[in-house]
């Protein structure tokens, strides 16, 4: 390859990069903010991300997906400078969270809290929960829920099967609904109960029926 | 009309979008016509609403877009964002 067909790759590979991977830099900052926590753990965790990104950009094809792909190597690198090694979370039943969820929902409703999405600004409760959740449960939810993300380009970012990610997130999303019904009913929005929150959820959802 | 069982297993795909168009019409229409899976499906909405809410978070300040963009040229990159 000579000098100048070198520079022209060059020029093409930093067009691209400049075109596709850049514009990502404020979804990818978001992500690594609720990976690392600290802020400036999240600054240099974005820097990293995309230099180790533009090194590997051969790798990437255009059009793909490139926000997913950025979100990848940004876990890898947390990942592995946390040395956290592949814990795993042995959750494999999602539509039993699914039906535990739709418990918390005939919680809420007896309690008067069915409608608390929409009257009372839940946001800085929410921000506290999901940095609560284990890594696990946070990573996925945050990937579907906040950055917007498809079941199946989050199980490629977190390198699971897709059972997992539906297995994961709608355990972090119960989790969740726990969190901020305890919330609401330590607010004051109604009396606390006796029962605990997310008790027996199932119990109080009928079982199968056809109507 | 497919059981209230099978739609609250599946309403979390459904709210996501995961489920194939027929799939996903066969659970709509369980909604329009069942009082009870359709108020746990309005909460459930309401609670992602509330969650899918926090995008809102203030973008990256410039400084960084700058400290990115620095390294990257001190890594060879010369490329200009638009």
């Amino acid at each position: 390859m000579t000098a100048s067909s070198t520079d022209l790759s060059r020029a093409s590979r930093d067009a691209a990069f400049a075109a596709e991977a850049l514009p990502c830099l404020p979804q990818v900052a978001r992500f690594a903010r609720t990976l690392a926590r600290d802020p400036v753990d999240a600054e240099d965790l974005v820097q990293e991300t995309f230099l180790r990104a533009y090194d590997a950009w051969a790798t990437y094809t255009p059009g793909t997906g490139c926000k997913s792909w950025l979100f990848t190597i940004c876990r890898n690198i947390y990942l592995r400078e946390l040395r956290r090694g592949a814990r795993m979370v042995a959750t494999d039943d999602p539509e039993g969270e699914a039906m535990a969820s739709a418990g918390l929902y005939h919680y809420a409703a007896e309690r008067g809290l069915d409608t608390m999405f929409d009257r009372v600004d839940l946001g800085p409760a929410v921000r506290q929960a999901i940095a609560a959740l284990p890594d696990e449960y946070r990573d996925v939810l945050v990937l579907v829920d906040v950055q917007d993300c498809a079941y199946s380009d989050a199980a490629s970012v977190l390198g699971v099967p897709l059972g997992t990610i539906r297995s994961r997130l709608f355990r972090a999303r119960r989790l969740l609904q726990q969190s901020l019904l305890a919330f609401a009913e330590d607010a004051g929005l109604v009396a606390r109960s006796r029962q605990t929150v997310g008790g027996p959820p199932t119990a109080e959802l009928e079982g199968p029926r056809t109507s | 009309m497919i059981p209230c069982i099978e739609v609250i297993h599946q309403l979390w795909d459904y709210l996501d979008g995961e489920l194939s168009p027929e799939r996903a019409d066969a659970i709509r229409n369980h909604l329009e016509v069942c009082a009870g899976c359709r108020a746990v499906s309005e909460y459930e909405e309401a609670f992602l609403t509330t969650v899918r809410g926090l995008v809102d978070d203030p973008p990256p300040d410039e400084e960084l877009r700058h400290q990115v963009i620095a390294a990257l040229e001190r890594h060879g990159y010369r490329g200009r964002p638009e």
